[in-house]
């Protein structure tokens, strides 16, 4: 029964904790893993782990979440059968350096280890090796008193260990603890360490680094990652049928080999360093273009909750779309480019869009406040905006301001099927540029008479050219709000080929606008009463509070797809 | 109709009297949630039976006393109404029946959207829809007269039955022909040149930007003559000309009479019905409360007699159970198992009866069972029947069937201690769950 609690209580907190090791340096835990591991963690100090502030806030997460409930239960079980502390038996286990091994299951009479099943072992070296040996006395004389316990003691070349059922064995030597879901894994830790394979212990690490990690990308192919693998091959995947998602990550197979990364934290700031398996040399030039001359900043404004950068070469994706892409989506691709050709005046949308845009891309996220709409939705979306630079702004000029247009025909033709209002289009000059802009005529559906107004009102799509970028954006405020940025240089800058930045303060405000939908969408959904509806949502506002910043940058190195990510975490405690 | 016959039909429609026509007990009580509040919980069977048949039929068909909690909902559910989209609009009626203290209301709602019938795949737009089944709700218990009136004035409607087409040189009978056949008289009860000279009168209803609009210049103001009717008729007029048919009572009267109480009146109970709500000035809650405290009622040919459409047996279902589903969730299942709301697949309406169960939606009804199943599982059992249950085999086989699940499953179930979810799921597939 123990086994049974602590095993997820060990695995679930060690994964959390994100560790194991670098292997090959002196003193290194890693020293005691078996060979042919698919993953290793390392944690340099436990105890900087769960006292940092992302501890702090995992803790606050797993309470909120009611996760604790099995690990209390097992810490429960250990205090009746010990009589010691839990919190004693949590800072002895994971206070101090951490090293954690996944490895295939071999099979009987196939030489391809089960797909389906990963073993785990976890070695951890306590600051106290008395306290280790008095609590792991306790625990096995309360096992040995207790009629119920399924255990056994076992012995490895005189050393002793206990194993529950087939699953589970557990070991101390000196001030190591080490725990295998696999017996086989245990004696051959115990195996390394009676031949001297653990040097001195090594420091606690480097001060903000929290974690380290390296996995083989075997561990992401068949078996108990199914549910991680297959939105993986969709998202990378070299040949994606949505042109979207094969915009953004079509051509990023993960290769074969290594992935390397750690986490460190300092105070509030968390950041995650991976090194993915390098791309080919000759990898398509429409998501690896050739570096660009000038900078990689992006128009942002005071309102911008989000901006994604993508550095792409438009026309090439568009061009080689067949090879790209799968078959399957080509009937839809050719549609897509009849259509645009249409819009776009008989235009190459190959040659004469795509490929008028510099490699400079970016989808800018503002909220909206609404301040000169002739009505206001209940329901406020944000506003996007698809900024990119120009190779020829002259030449293009005209080619957007028909297609936006042709564009706002064809949708006006289908609200007036469906005798819904039209959009009036409109130039207006703001900042002395012309902005071309569409909006819905007041009347139905713009409140009034009781009612509120339609959530249509959330667009007023616009578009407009300025100092060699164009504008396309589904609202008229936010375009105008990023002609004022250009011109005065406010600005985001885009890294690597693809980077992303969210500012989850503004985005919680952007939330807070529609706390009445949320609650209203809670109650349909979870059957909730009004207040227990206001609850949940509040919860999950100071549960999406507790971060204040995201950004994440993807850089093509010559050793490595490099992936970081940044996390600012909120002031407030959760 | 024989003389025999009509007094049969007359006596059938008598106010039940418990001891002399029947029992009065909680089966009794469990016929009449069914019908009149898609469902209810054990302790409201125990308040029915305590009202006795007369005043339970009248408590069920009235407002509550207190219906403020009721209020906040609908209050906290607004902000949502504006987004204009089907699926919410479905999920938020879907929400009205599980929560509305007295879901008569929606009941009698549902019954004149199906009545009524007007889907948003022609319309377009939800809000519109929305706003039909509104007044549905505000007007369906009045007279029926004022119902039709509102229902050729709506917005929904007109753009259904293509109103703003129809115009003072080019009239289009689709709407004046519908009323007749399907809303108000049935097919048989009126000539061809009524249905043109009505469609006539209804030139220049139009709808504008959402409202209805009444277009002068193309109204037709000259002379017409519908039912026997003549003169510069307007729709008004041919409404009143087709409340005053025989058939229009007995028409719409014997539609109720299928939906409420069984689907085979015969004709000497239609005719008695069909008189009776035309000399109350077709006072429509006056006739249902007549109908759900009658003797024909609480027949044996009454109970277990109509097939429940998906609404009102996953809504049913919820209510005897005090569960809160997915309703979002909900909605969808309920679209694939042929019941969209604000979609009714054609101006007909939903067929109903046996036409809801072919082999497709009884797999999707055994899978509706256990995504309810799924929803009372997370439940504590006493909020499920109460405090004094029994066990929860007893006493789902009593909340759900009124103790009509065979005993060799009752057995099973008992001896393979199966769970309550799937206790649930398992009767609520039963050929006796289908049945109201």
């Amino acid at each position: 029964v123990i086994a049974m609690q602590l095993t997820p209580f060990v695995l679930g907190l060690t994964v959390l904790l994100s560790g194991v090791a670098r292997p090959g340096e002196d003193g290194d835990l890693s020293a005691l893993l078996p060979d042919g591991r698919l993953a290793e963690v390392h944690v340099p100090s436990g105890k900087a782990v769960w006292e940092s502030e992302m501890g702090l806030r995992l803790r606050g997460l797993i309470e909120d979440m009611g996760a604790d409930r099995e690990l209390r239960e097992g810490l429960g079980a250990l205090h009746v059968l010990t009589g010691s502390d839990p919190a004693a038996w949590i800072e002895l286990v994971l206070g101090g350096e951490l090293e954690l091994g996944v490895y295939p299951t071999p099979r009987k009479n196939n030489p391809t280890p089960n797909p389906a099943k990963r073993q785990v072992l976890v070695v951890a070296r306590t600051a106290d090796a008395d306290g280790l040996a008095l609590a792991m006395n306790a625990l096995q004389a309360a096992l040995e008193t207790n009629p119920d316990a399924e255990f056994k003691t076992a012995r490895h070349r005189k050393l002793p260990y206990l194993r529950f059922g087939k699953n589970a064995s557990l070991a101390r030597v000196d001030d190591l603890l080490l725990f295998a879901t696999d017996d086989r894994l245990l004696t051959e830790a115990l195996e390394r360490w009676l031949d001297g394979g653990l040097l001195a212990a090594a420091g606690s690490g480097t001060g903000t680094e929290l974690a380290s990690f390296e996995f083989d990308t075997e561990l992401l192919r068949p078996g108990d990652f199914a549910s991680l693998r297959a939105p993986t091959r969709k998202l990378l995947g070299r040949r994606l049928a949505n042109p979207l998602s094969n915009l953004l990550f079509g051509g990023l197979t993960l290769g074969k080999g290594r992935v390397a990364g750690t986490l460190a934290g300092v105070g509030r700031e968390i950041a995650l360093d991976v090194c993915l398996p390098p791309v080919p040399d000759d990898a398509p030039r429409a998501w690896f273009p050739p570096e660009p001359a000038g900078s990689m900043a992006v128009p942002v404004t005071p309102e911008t909750l989000a901006v994604l950068s993508l550095r792409r070469d438009l026309g090439d994706w568009w061009r080689n779309r067949e090879s790209y892409m799968p078959d399957g989506a080509q009937p839809g691709l050719a549609k897509a480019d009849q259509n645009m050709a249409l819009i776009f005046a008989g235009q190459s949308p190959a040659e004469d869009v795509f490929g008028q845009t510099g490699q400079v891309l970016a989808l800018v996220v503002d909220r909206q406040r609404f301040e000169d709409a002739a009505a206001v939705p209940d329901v406020h979306l944000p506003a996007f905006c698809l900024v990119t630079r120009l190779r020829d702004p002259e030449a293009f000029t005209p080619t957007l301001a028909v297609a936006f247009q042709t564009l706002m025909g064809v949708i006006n033709t289908d609200r007036a099927r469906n005798r819904t209002a039209p959009f009036l289009l409109d130039t207006t000059l703001h900042e002395g540029i012309g902005v071309r802009a569409a909006h819905l005529l007041s009347g139905a559906g713009s409140g009034g008479k009781g009612e509120p107004a339609a959530i249509d009102f959330n667009f007023s799509p616009a578009v407009a050219v300025v100092e060699g970028w164009a504008l396309i954006g589904t609202s008229v405020e936010q375009v105008n709000r990023l002609v004022s940025a250009l011109h005065s240089g406010e600005s985001a800058e885009g890294r690597g080929v693809m980077s992303f930045d969210i500012d989850v303060t503004r985005v919680l405000s952007a939330l807070e606008d529609n706390r009445g939908a949320l609650v209203a969408q809670s109650m349909l959904d979870n059957g909730l009463d009004p207040d227990e509806a206001a609850t949940d949502v509040d919860n999950l506002l100071e549960w999406i509070g507790s971060l204040q910043h995201v950004s994440a940058a993807l850089t093509r190195q010559a050793e490595c797809l490099h992936v970081d990510l940044d996390l600012l975490l909120g002031e407030s405690t959760p | 109709v024989t003389a025999r016959g009509q007094i049969a039909a007359e006596a059938s429609l008598d106010a039940y009297r418990p001891g002399v026509d029947g029992p009065f007990g909680e089966a009794e009580a469990a016929h009449l949630l069914r019908r009149t509040s898609f469902g209810g919980t054990l302790a409201e069977r125990r308040q029915i039976v305590e009202l006795g048949p007369a005043r339970a039929a009248i408590d069920r068909t009235s407002p509550p006393e207190n219906e403020s909690d009721y209020a906040r909902v609908l209050e906290a559910l607004a902000p949502l109404a504006s987004t204009d989209t089907l699926e919410i609009s479905q999920s938020i009626w879907l929400t009205r029946m599980l929560r509305d203290p007295r879901p008569f209301r929606e009941l009698l709602t549902l019954f004149w959207h199906g009545h009524f019938a007007t889907s948003v795949s022609k319309v377009g737009r939800t809000r519109l829809l929305v706003r039909q089944v509104d007044m549905l709700r505000e007007s369906g218990q009045g007279r029926f007269g004022d119902i039709v009136t509102s229902v050729s004035r709506d917005p929904a409607m007109i753009v259904w039955l293509d109103g703003n087409a129809n115009r003072r040189h080019h009239p289009n009978e689709n709407y004046a022909r519908e009323l007749m056949e399907l809303f108000m008289l049935g097919v048989g009860n009126y000539a061809e040149s009524d249905v043109l000279e009505a469609a006539r009168a209804f030139t220049g209803w139009h709808e504008h930007n959402g409202r209805y609009r009444f277009n002068t210049h193309e109204h037709d103001d000259g002379a017409k003559s519908v039912l026997g009717r003549t003169g510069s008729l307007g729709g008004e007029d041919v409404i009143a000309a087709c409340l005053e048919q025989p058939a229009c009572g007995r028409f719409v009267g014997g539609k109720l009479f299928r939906f409420f109480v069984h689907p085979d009146p015969d004709n000497a109970l239609l005719e008695v019905i069909g008189r009776r709500y035309r000399e109350s000035g077709h006072d429509t809650l006056a006739l249902i409360r007549m109908l759900v405290g009658s003797r024909v009622f609480y027949s044996a040919q009454a109970r277990r007699s109509i097939v429940m459409s998906p609404v009102m047996l996953a809504i049913g279902a919820a209510r005897c159970l005090s569960l809160r589903p997915d309703a979002t969730e909900l909605a969808n299942r309920l679209t694939g198992l042929g019941q969209s709301l604000y979609a009714p697949p054609s101006v007909k309406g939903w067929d109903g009866g046996r036409s809801w169960l072919n082999a497709a939606t009884l797999i999707g009804r055994v899978n509706l069972a256990a995504e309810l199943a799924r929803r009372a599982a997370s439940q504590p059992v006493e909020e499920l029947f109460g405090p004094d249950r029994g066990h929860y085999v007893t006493a789902l086989n009593h909340t759900l069937l009124d103790g009509a699940a065979p005993a060799t499953l009752l057995d099973t179930l008992r001896r393979d201690e199966l769970d309550l979810p799937t206790c649930l799921r398992v009767m609520l597939s039963l050929p006796e769950a289908q049945l109201a």
